[in-house]
């Protein structure tokens, strides 16, 4: 493998790597736009409750997500396998879940991992197919320190409403 | 080193904004002060908590909070960076854990939180720091220990502060070309 390469590959590796990231922030503050913007047009997604098309999926998953108070998804041990200008990759991932059941604040914490496959068209790469995989899982009865108006000044919020993005006129620039 | 190739300074860029991240987790956890006082420049600007000022005042902060727990850990994941020039903005997840005394009750507890930073980053002299610091909180929770065997381990195999972790004979070592 030549230098060049050998760069290609690590910069493919950060782009694959950076998909999955933004697959997360989208989910987490609930952007459709970034969402869609992972998959390929013609992408699919299998999660199990539900498996078809991205853009039906991203419908789906917005949905869902919308009538939780919280999520929050770490990722990790990520494994890319390239092939020229097609990947698989393995991610794992920690979802922290926030919402109600019967009335009562509950906290989800679920471990699993992303199966993915990938495409480079026209030097991008996005998600051609995610399989979404459940290792482990614990749903705990909660209290919602978001009604501490203390400590709902720097909560986690949705888009628009997250810090994420008005951040620059506190100082910090966000994309 | 980052003269010749545009794409491999961008990743060297990312790499070494990363690392700052990983370190100011290990100045917490290891209540190693220097090295959480080294991710900021003088005049970063710090908002996290209950705490609005300068970042080398929430150094200070932290090291109160950090010292006396009896465990303290940070991780970091999801780091993403836009790069412009000198400057760059970052976030990045945190996952955390403090075992604390209850205040109310003077029992231990476990404190888990979760949340992100969304840093400002200068390179100045060729080094990456922050220079404006926001944590928000995505999710937290306090649940009585339960520990089953972990305290009975040998105290040294169980994590610990600066300069008594064995991280920093491992680094020291290395240093030293052992």
């Amino acid at each position: 493998m030549s230098r060049d390469d050998q760069i290609q590959a690590l910069l493919d590796r950060q782009a694959i790597t950076e998909l999955s990231y933004r697959y997360s922030r989208a989910a987490d503050r609930l952007d459709r736009e970034l969402l869609t913007s992972v998959y390929w047009p013609d992408g699919t997604d299998d999660h199990g409750a539900f498996a078809g098309s991205a853009p039906d999926y991203v419908d789906w998953v917005i949905n869902l997500l919308s009538s939780w108070i919280a999520v929050h998804h770490d990722n990790t041990n990520i494994l890319i396998d390239i092939d020229g200008d097609t990947a698989t990759g393995e991610v794992h991932w920690t979802g922290y879940y926030t919402y109600e059941i019967n009335g009562q604040v509950h906290d989800h914490l679920a471990v699993g991992r992303y199966i993915d496959r990938y495409e480079r068209r026209a030097g991008e790469w996005r998600i051609k197919h995610r399989t979404c995989l459940s290792d482990w899982s614990r749903i705990e009865p909660s209290v919602d320190w978001r009604t501490d108006p203390a400590r709902r000044r720097l909560a986690g919020k949705r888009k628009p409403d997250d810090l994420l993005y008005s951040a620059r006129r506190l100082g910090i620039a966000a994309e | 080193m980052t003269g010749s190739d545009p794409r491999l300074a961008a990743l060297a860029d990312k790499q070494e904004i990363a690392e700052v991240l990983y370190r100011y987790a290990r100045g917490c956890d290891r209540a190693d002060e220097a090295a959480l006082r080294s991710c900021f420049h003088p005049e970063s600007a710090h908002n996290h908590g209950m705490f609005v000022g300068k970042s080398w005042d929430f150094v200070g902060r932290a090291m109160a909070i950090c010292r006396p727990l009896k465990a303290c850990k940070h991780m970091i994941s999801n780091v993403l960076v836009t790069l412009d020039g000198d400057a760059a903005v970052s976030e990045c997840h945190f996952w955390g854990h403090h075992r604390r005394i209850n205040e109310e009750s003077g029992a231990e507890e476990d404190f888990f939180t979760g949340g992100r930073y969304l840093d400002r980053f200068e390179r100045r002299n060729g080094e990456w720091k922050i220079i404006a610091r926001i944590g928000v909180s995505d999710f937290e929770r306090f649940d009585p220990p339960s520990d089953r065997n972990m305290w009975t381990m040998p105290a040294e195999k169980i994590g610990g502060k600066y300069p008594a972790d064995p991280i920093y004979d491992l680094e020291a070592g290395i240093r030293k070309g052992k």
